[in-house]
């Protein structure tokens, strides 16, 4: 090919190498990258590229542990290539958990939208952008669960869907029908919480993690408000050394909760907000 | 760390070819050079350590199993093992609609001009991050781009957003995002050309 000038399809390759093509535009630009020289090696520098970006993330080391996890599951799996008669033992132990079916790990009923954003005032301004962005996510949502479905026979066991389910058995207990859940994270590698409102029962439920626990004298408190009214504390809470908390709180009668979020404040709490709150999750009224 | 009888100085690509033919060993080298920018990774999408070691220890078993379709024609070790976690990471992110995260990466981005991963907030001074030179250096390609084409490539990478996602998200034109986004590209390729030129 010598039409570098008006090659057009140079213009896909940054966006196929970030994954960031509309899948009709991917499935046309695999088809031409083929063929084509110039692309394929236009797309492996900026693969490289988009790899790098990986290393712009902040640096945290794994726990110890997570290192003779995979080794022990790699133990119990053989490479596709390497299963040969001799082996066949080691494929699938009887020993490995039981995989949780996908249902069980379903959001609870009406789940509702996730936000996290500086400033409470800012969210109210982004729920008609997260109802209208998730369209696009439950097809996408669709799209890759057929693709998965379809490599399901390549997958031995899925541990996430496994660890995720154990982890939910606890909160699930918690669930009524009526429940509404909502999960929230803050940037980057920092706390998240999932909220469980319960407005029947006038209880809230937070399971935060990854939230390093409040100094010594200090505490976070936990925030309802009411479209147009000032924040109702609903109470205290801390979290352990793993940055873990699960804390059931009273909900004042008559509360009608748009918002929740977390500050943090004095030990005792506080009557108003008095610093920035985060893991701030909105609610859909009943 | 543990024992590393032969293989230190061992390349990438004989470690994932060790793997491939069941020598775990080679598979225990692979996370040790490159868990560390794994999980970093998976912490900076889905946000929950407890979900990030999820990620990590899916990505491994899947590069375990795939081992052999590496094809080191394609490109890296490093490269390679980023898409598998990445990709890992926005499944479970998409799974688990956590979709607004991306809403609050566009208010970040446009608000302050900072970066979702490069500014996280309330992150533990404990929390000793020891940045590699070649971490740096991408940081920095990064925080040298104009905001606007920062911000595309972000949504695309950390975000897992498409550019009809990204524009609809920004409310920017198609064509807009598209050009911002190559012409971002094209400038951390330059900025990062001696990276990736030891890399290569």
């Amino acid at each position: 090919m010598t039409e570098r000038i008006d090659h057009d399809w140079l213009q896909h390759t940054a966006a196929y190498a970030l994954g960031a093509l509309a899948d009709e535009e991917r499935a046309s630009f695999e088809a031409h990258l083929a063929t084509c020289d110039t692309c394929a090696a236009e797309v492996r520098e900026l693969r490289e590229v988009a790899g790098l970006l990986a290393t712009a993330a902040p640096q945290i080391a794994p726990p110890p542990a997570l290192r003779d996890r995979i080794l022990s599951e790699a133990r119990s799996v053989r490479p596709i290539s390497s299963a040969t008669p001799s082996q066949n033992g080691h494929t699938t132990s009887a020993g490995s958990p039981p995989s949780v079916p996908a249902d069980r790990r379903g959001p609870p009923a009406r789940r509702s939208s996730v936000v996290v954003l500086p400033w409470i005032a800012a969210i109210a301004a982004s729920v008609a952008a997260i109802f209208f962005g998730q369209q696009y996510r439950s097809e996408r949502t669709a799209r890759s669960a057929a693709e998965r479905a379809l490599d399901g026979a390549r997958l031995t066991m899925d541990s996430t869907a496994a660890a995720l389910g154990r982890r939910d058995s606890l909160i699930a207990s918690l669930v009524a029908p009526d429940v509404q859940a909502v999960s929230v994270t803050g940037t980057g590698p920092s706390p998240s919480a999932r909220y469980f409102l319960d407005r029947r029962a006038n209880r809230i439920v937070i399971a935060a993690s990854s939230l390093p626990p409040a100094a010594s004298g200090r505490t976070y408190q936990v925030w309802g408000i009411e479209t147009g009214r000032p924040p109702v504390s609903l109470g205290t809470f801390n979290t352990d050394s793993s940055g873990r908390a699960l804390a059931s709180l009273t909900v004042p009668a008559g509360l009608r909760i748009a918002v929740t979020a977390v500050t943090e404040e004095p030990a005792g709490g506080s009557a108003q907000p008095t610093t920035t709150p985060f893991l701030a999750a909105t609610w859909k009224s009943e | 760390m543990p024992t590393h009888p032969a293989g230190v100085d061992s390349p990438d690509s004989d470690l994932v070819a060790r793997a491939a033919s069941g020598d775990e060993r080679a598979l225990g080298e692979l996370y040790d050079r490159y868990g560390g920018m794994a999980f970093s990774l998976a912490c900076a999408i889905v946000g929950e350590h407890a979900d990030a070691e999820e990620v990590v220890a899916d990505a491994f078993a899947q590069i375990w199993r795939s081992a052999a379709g590496f094809d080191p024609a394609r490109g890296s070790v490093a490269a390679w093992v980023a898409t598998i976690a990445r990709t890992r990471a926005l499944d479970l992110v998409r799974s688990r609609r956590r979709r607004a995260r991306v809403l609050e990466a566009a208010a970040v981005v446009t608000d302050e001009g900072e970066a979702l991963v490069l500014a996280p907030s309330l992150q533990p001074a404990d929390r000793n991050a020891e940045l590699t030179e070649t971490s740096a250096i991408v940081r920095r390609s990064l925080a040298d781009l104009p905001a606007p084409q920062r911000q595309v490539i972000e949504l695309a990478y950390f975000g897992g957003l498409s550019q009809s996602e990204i524009a609809a998200q920004l409310s920017e034109p198609l064509g807009t995002v598209k050009t911002r986004m190559r012409a971002g590209m094209e400038k951390l390729r330059q900025a990062l050309r001696p990276v990736l030129e030891v890399g290569a």
